[in-house]
């Protein structure tokens, strides 16, 4: 019976990369946008 | 009605005047002898490779021609006079979509059979072939139909439209390829033509939608 | 509430609290189901630890599935009612669903790799999901290649729509062809075929991938707002400059 825990763990950290990445991806987005908001209403 | 006659019938004119079926023929043709070449001369080899290549091939050729489809209308402006003419959109849409099988599906259809026997099909297998192809090509060009009409007006939107039409174009290439392998007229070419009648009822419905959008 | 959430400014309103909420129970629930996943959770009797993946594996699919019929939805509102809201929570929602697409095929390829010995396999399943992550790519394409921001997000919506014929072919998949994935365990007729013991910490899970798509919407969404805003203030000054 082969050692499985490495599929298991590969599968588990590439979805964790995903999801991180995702998630940063997103809040900087939203915090680029939010920001520039900002100036124009100061403006 | 007549104004559906004469867009078909314009799209004829057009196509044959621009070399009608040369240019995707031509490339289908020179892409199916480019794998023999590439491959040498294992028979068994050919004949496994040949009907996905014949496939894949074909589909490509059907995305040549869908690139420009509405292009053209929607830059000089005769997109909005359809628009604004009695005849609904989708049967206009239905028409060019025709003349486009016409014009060129149907030629690639029948080049099959050279292709076919240069990969060293089997004669017998050659008629389900070509019969497939025809009904592939009427698919591809049923769903291209909405690829080229959501991206009419996006500039060298060629890779573009590749990509928005290659997930529709997936179920009968896997059926066609099916039909070329080993399949005759059985049940893949049912489904086969199952796919090509969906997508031609279908096709010009999504498509005139987005053009009525595109002319906004 | 819809109909709350449908006016911008009380979008915002909401959003304002419901996204820090949302990341937190999504943390809440991954920080709960990781390790019940991983440690505390039985091991399968017949593929032992592999069947663990499952937990990473199953929600990313139901996602990117059930994202997508979201999308399809917003799209039918944006097209029909033309609510500037609708469209852009499809446009929010398409990066996340396919990124769980993605992961779905990522994570099925390393689980098949020691369970059917290959790294992918052209059954029903698997294709039609790949057909499914295209056609996120074509859609998040779509939008980028327009630039008239209402023409695009028309456009997308009918691509959108046309799209959601493939949801029933990836669910139907494993039942029409029998090949290579395994059929339905949890979403069939007769209801859940798995052990309570297993059949917890994937509810678990499914819940964290949930509440992480809700606080990403909704941040989509707000930036795409913002965005708007930013946009509209620019035209003015430049019309009245």
């Amino acid at each position: 019976m082969q050692n499985v825990w490495p599929y298991v763990i590969g599968a588990y950290a590439v979805t964790g990369v995903g999801l991180v990445a995702l998630v940063i991806a997103v809040t900087l987005h939203l915090m680029r946008w939010s920001r520039r908001a900002r100036e124009e209403s100061q403006r | 009605m007549s104004a559906v006659a004469s867009v078909f019938k314009r799209e004829l004119a057009l196509a044959w005047r621009t070399g009608g079926p040369a240019a995707p023929v031509g490339f289908f043709l020179g892409a199916t002898t480019l794998l023999p070449l590439a491959m040498g001369t294992d028979r068994a080899l050919l004949q496994s490779a040949g009907p996905p290549l014949i496939w894949v091939t074909a589909a490509l050729a059907a995305l040549m021609t869908l690139e420009r489809l509405f292009q053209a209308d929607l830059e000089d402006g005769s997109l909005d006079q359809l628009l604004l003419g009695a005849a609904p959109m989708e049967l206009i849409v239905l028409a060019k979509g025709a003349a486009l099988w016409l014009a060129v599906g149907l030629p690639l259809a029948i080049a099959g059979a050279p292709a076919a026997i240069a990969l060293q099909t089997p004669l017998a297998a050659v008629p389900a072939i070509v019969a497939s192809l025809a009904l592939g090509m009427a698919a591809f060009i049923g769903v291209g139909l909405i690829g080229a009409a959501v991206t009419a007006g996006v500039r060298r939107g060629g890779v573009l439209i590749a990509l928005i039409v290659l997930p529709f174009f997936a179920p009968a290439i896997i059926f066609g390829a099916a039909v070329a392998g080993h399949g005759g007229f059985g049940a893949a070419f049912l489904m086969l033509a199952g796919c090509a009648l969906g997508a031609v009822a279908l096709g010009p419905v999504a498509a005139a939608a987005a053009l009525r959008l595109q002319a906004e | 509430m819809l109909d709350a959430l449908a006016n911008p400014q009380r979008f915002m309103a909401f959003s304002a609290w419901a996204t820090p909420a949302l990341a937190l129970l999504a943390a809440l629930l991954f920080a709960v189901g990781i390790p019940w996943a991983l440690v505390y959770s039985p091991a399968d009797y017949l593929q032992g630890d592999s069947a663990r993946i499952m937990y990473v594996h199953v929600p990313a699919a139901w996602w990117a599935l059930m994202i997508y019929g979201f999308m399809g939805v917003a799209s039918l509102i944006g097209l029909v009612w033309r609510h500037a809201l609708a469209d852009v929570a499809a446009r929010a929602a398409a990066p996340i669903g396919a990124t769980f697409a993605g992961l779905c095929l990522v994570t099925g390829s390393i689980w098949g790799a020691p369970t059917w010995g290959t790294w992918w396999e052209w059954d029903g399943r698997l294709t039609s999901m790949l057909v499914l992550f295209i056609t996120y790519l074509g859609y998040l394409a779509l939008w980028s290649a327009i630039e008239d921001e209402a023409k695009a997000a028309r456009l997308a919506a009918i691509l959108c729509l046309v799209g959601v014929i493939n949801l029933p072919i990836v669910h139907f998949s494993v039942t029409w062809w029998s090949t290579l994935h395994q059929p339905a365990s949890v979403f069939r007729p007769g209801g859940s075929a798995i052990d309570p013991s297993m059949l917890a910490p994937l509810l678990i899970m499914a819940g964290a991938y949930a509440a992480l798509f809700g606080a990403l919407l909704l941040a989509n969404m707000r930036a795409a707002i913002y965005q708007r805003r930013v946009e509209a203030a620019m035209t003015r000054r430049a019309r009245s400059a």
